[in-house]
C-alpha cells in the first residue's frame, strides 16, 4: 500500500476503528492480536488528548464528575481534534462544544465556567510585557490621565456571566472560603498575570464596564463615562485595581511625555 | 557524532522540578525539555526554563514534527519550533522516528510507521527541511513499536543507518524503546544494539514502561511513568560496552513524576554504570 494511502486509513481507524485492509498489513497473524495492538496507539490518543482537556478545564470536570468529563472530552476529541502539536492552544473551542451539547444543558453555567478557564489558561500563557506602575503615573496631571488611553497588557481577561462563575470557580480552589452561591446572580470576572502571578478579581459591573471600555480603547475619560451609563460605582477603587496590579502596558500621556 | 550536550547524565524537567532545581541547583549534566511545551508566548513556562538554562544546559526533545508524514511537515509546527528554538538557544534538538500530524489534525502520539523505501525518503526529505530551517543537526530516536509491518522492506536499524547515511543526522538511542520493542515484536535487543550505527550516537535515553496483557503474552507499553526496570540497565551496560565513550544520557520520567530525588538517584544510577564501563572521572 502506499504511504499516502496508508497513513489515510491508519488516522481513519483511529477515531472510527480498525479498518480491515489496513489491518492485512500489520506483521500479527491473529487478528485478535492485531486489534488488540492497534488499540495501544487508539488509546494514546484519546487518554492523551482527554488529558490535556481535563488539565485545562479541572473545574468543569468536577462540576460533572470524572465520567460525564470523560464521555465530553470523547465526543470534543472526536468533534474538534487538534490541529497542532503545541497542547497549550487545544481545547480552545470546548465552550462553544458545551453550549451545543445537549446533555450539558442542565448545568447552564457550565459554559461559562469553561470560558473562565480558558481566560486563564490563556492569560498565563501570554505574552511577556513590562508594564506600567504606581510610580509611572504619580507625576501625572488629572486633566492628561483623563485623556490618556490606557493599552492594557497581553494577559488581562475579561468575562462576565449571568451566573455567578467566579464564586463556583472559587469554591473548587484550595484555600477556598466556602460561601452559599446564589446561582441566579451574575457576575463580573477581570484576570490578569503581574509579576508571572494569575490574578482572578471578581468585580462590581461599573468596574467591569469601565474595563471593557478601555479594552475597546476608549480614553479614561471616555471609558468612565461609559461606566456610569450602565451603573454607579467607586472610580477611582477601579483605577486603583488596575494600577496596583499592572493591568496596563502602555499609557498615551507617557509616550508623548517621551516625544516631548 | 557531536553535541553539544555534555557526556553526562540529565534529567527530564518538569513543572512540578521547576523551583526545586533552581533552589536546589542539583549536581546534574543536563536537563530535557519538550518545546511543545514552550510554544506559549510567554509567561511562568519561559521564565523558569530561561532562569534554568543558565545553569544547565538544554536539550529540546520534539514530539510535534512528526517527521514520516507523507503529507509533509506541518510548516506552522515548524516555524513554532524555530521560534522556540531561536529563543532558548538549547543545546540539542532530537526528534522521534514517528508521525503524528495527518489532513492538518494533530494527532498526539508517536504512531508507527513501515520501513519501507519510500517512507525513507519521505523520512530522509522532511529532515532536511527540517535541519534547513533550524540551521541544526537533528538526533532521531528510535520508537516504541507495538505493531510491525507486512511490507516493511528494512530492519529498524537498516532504516536508521539509510537516515544517518542520507540527511548527516545524528541517532538518540532509547534503551527503554529498544527493549520494548524487541519484546513486542519478538526479536533479540542485544541483537539489535549489535546493528545500531553506533557512532551516530549523540544521546541516550533510559525510561521505565508498562506491561499489558496480550491473549496470555505481555505487551510492553512506553509510559515513562517508572524507573527502568534492570533488564534495561542491562542493555543499557551492553550499550555502553559498543560505545566505548560516554554519552549524554537522560533519564525520562513523563507521568506519576516523582520527587526530583528520585530522579536524581536514577541519574546516578546511570553515572555510576558510564564511569564502570568507560571509567570516566566526572
Amino acid at each position: 500500500m502506499q504511504a499516502k494511502a496508508w497513513q489515510q486509513l491508519f488516522s481513519e481507524s483511529l477515531f472510527s476503528g480498525l479498518d480491515k485492509d489496513l489491518s492485512t498489513t500489520f506483521a500479527s497473524i491473529d487478528a485478535d492480536e492485531r486489534q488488540l495492538r492497534f488499540a495501544v496507539y487508539q488509546n494514546n490518543v484519546f487518554y492523551s488528548l482527554s488529558q490535556a482537556l481535563s488539565d485545562l478545564y479541572p473545574v468543569v470536570k468536577q462540576l460533572v464528575g470524572d465520567d460525564f468529563f470523560n464521555g465530553l472530552a470523547q465526543a470534543y476529541i472526536r468533534q474538534y481534534p487538534p490541529s497542532r502539536a503545541a497542547m497549550v492552544y487545544f481545547g480552545e473551542g470546548f465552550s462553544e462544544f458545551l453550549a451545543n451539547f445537549e446533555h450539558a444543558q442542565s448545568l447552564p453555567y457550565l459554559v461559562d465556567i469553561a470560558a473562565l478557564e480558558l481566560a486563564r489558561h490563556q492569560s498565563y500563557h501570554a505574552a511577556d510585557e513590562v508594564v506600567l506602575s504606581a510610580g509611572d503615573f504619580a507625576t501625572i496631571e488629572a486633566a492628561a490621565f483623563e485623556q490618556a488611553t490606557l493599552k492594557l497588557q497581553a494577559s488581562f481577561k475579561l468575562i462576565s456571566s449571568a451566573f455567578p462563575i467566579f464564586s463556583i470557580w472559587d469554591s473548587h480552589q484550595q484555600n477556598s472560603a466556602a460561601t452559599t452561591i446564589e446561582l441566579n446572580e451574575p457576575q463580573w470576572v477581570l484576570i490578569v498575570r503581574h509579576d508571572y502571578q494569575l490574578q482572578t478579581f471578581n468585580v462590581d459591573p461599573g468596574t467591569y464596564r469601565f474595563y471593557h471600555g478601555l479594552d475597546q480603547g476608549l480614553s479614561v475619560a471616555d471609558a468612565v463615562t461609559y461606566a456610569v451609563e450602565a451603573c454607579d460605582y467607586d472610580i477611582a477603587a477601579a483605577i486603583h485595581l488596575g494600577i496596583g496590579n499592572g493591568f496596563f502596558s502602555d499609557a498615551g500621556f507617557l509616550s508623548q511625555a517621551d516625544a516631548d | 557524532m557531536t553535541t553539544r550536550l555534555p557526556a553526562k547524565t540529565g534529567i527530564s524537567l518538569k513543572p512540578q522540578h521547576y523551583r526545586d532545581i533552581i533552589e536546589q541547583q542539583p549536581d546534574i549534566g543536563w536537563l530535557e525539555v519538550h518545546p511543545e511545551n514552550y510554544m506559549g508566548d510567554g509567561g511562568l513556562p519561559h521564565y523558569y526554563l530561561s532562569c534554568i538554562h543558565q545553569d544547565y544546559p538544554i536539550s529540546m526533545h520534539g514530539v510535534g514534527l512528526s517527521l514520516a508524514s507523507s503529507d509533509g511537515i506541518d510548516e506552522h509546527h515548524l516555524n513554532a519550533l524555530a521560534t522556540v528554538v531561536k529563543r532558548h538557544q538549547p543545546e540539542q534538538v532530537s526528534e522521534h522516528l514517528a508521525w503524528s500530524h495527518w489532513n492538518s489534525v494533530f494527532l498526539n502520539d508517536l504512531l508507527p510507521l513501515p520501513y519501507t523505501q519510500e517512507f525513507l525518503a519521505v523520512v530522509v526529505s522532511n529532515i532536511h527541511k527540517v535541519q534547513d530551517a533550524l540551521q541544526r543537526t537533528l538526533l532521531i530516536e528510535n520508537p516504541s513499536a507495538y505493531l510491525g509491518f507486512k511490507h516493511s522492506e528494512l530492519s529498524e536499524t537498516e532504516f536508521l543507518h539509510a537516515i544517518v547515511e542520507q540527511t548527516g543526522a545524528g541517532l538518540l538511542l532509547d534503551v527503554n524503546n529498544v527493549y520494548v520493542s524487541a519484546n513486542n515484536q519478538s526479536y533479540s535487543a542485544q541483537e539489535y544494539i549489535d546493528n545500531y550505527p553506533i557512532d551516530a550516537i549523540g544521546e541516550i535515553h533510559l525510561a521505565g514502561h508498562a506491561a499489558n496483557d496480550l491473549n496470555g503474552k505481555t505487551l510492553l507499553i512506553d509510559d515513562h511513568g517508572s524507573a527502568p526496570i534492570d533488564p534495561v540497565w542491562d542493555l543499557f551496560e551492553y550499550t555502553l560496552q559498543r560505545c566505548r565513550t560516554a554519552i549524554p544520557t537522560l533519564i525520562e520520567w513523563d507521568t506519576n513524576v516523582p520527587a526530583l530525588n528520585r530522579l536524581l538517584e536514577e541519574a546516578t544510577t546511570a553515572k555510576q554504570l558510564m564511569d564502570k564501563h568507560l571509567g570516566v572521572a566526572a
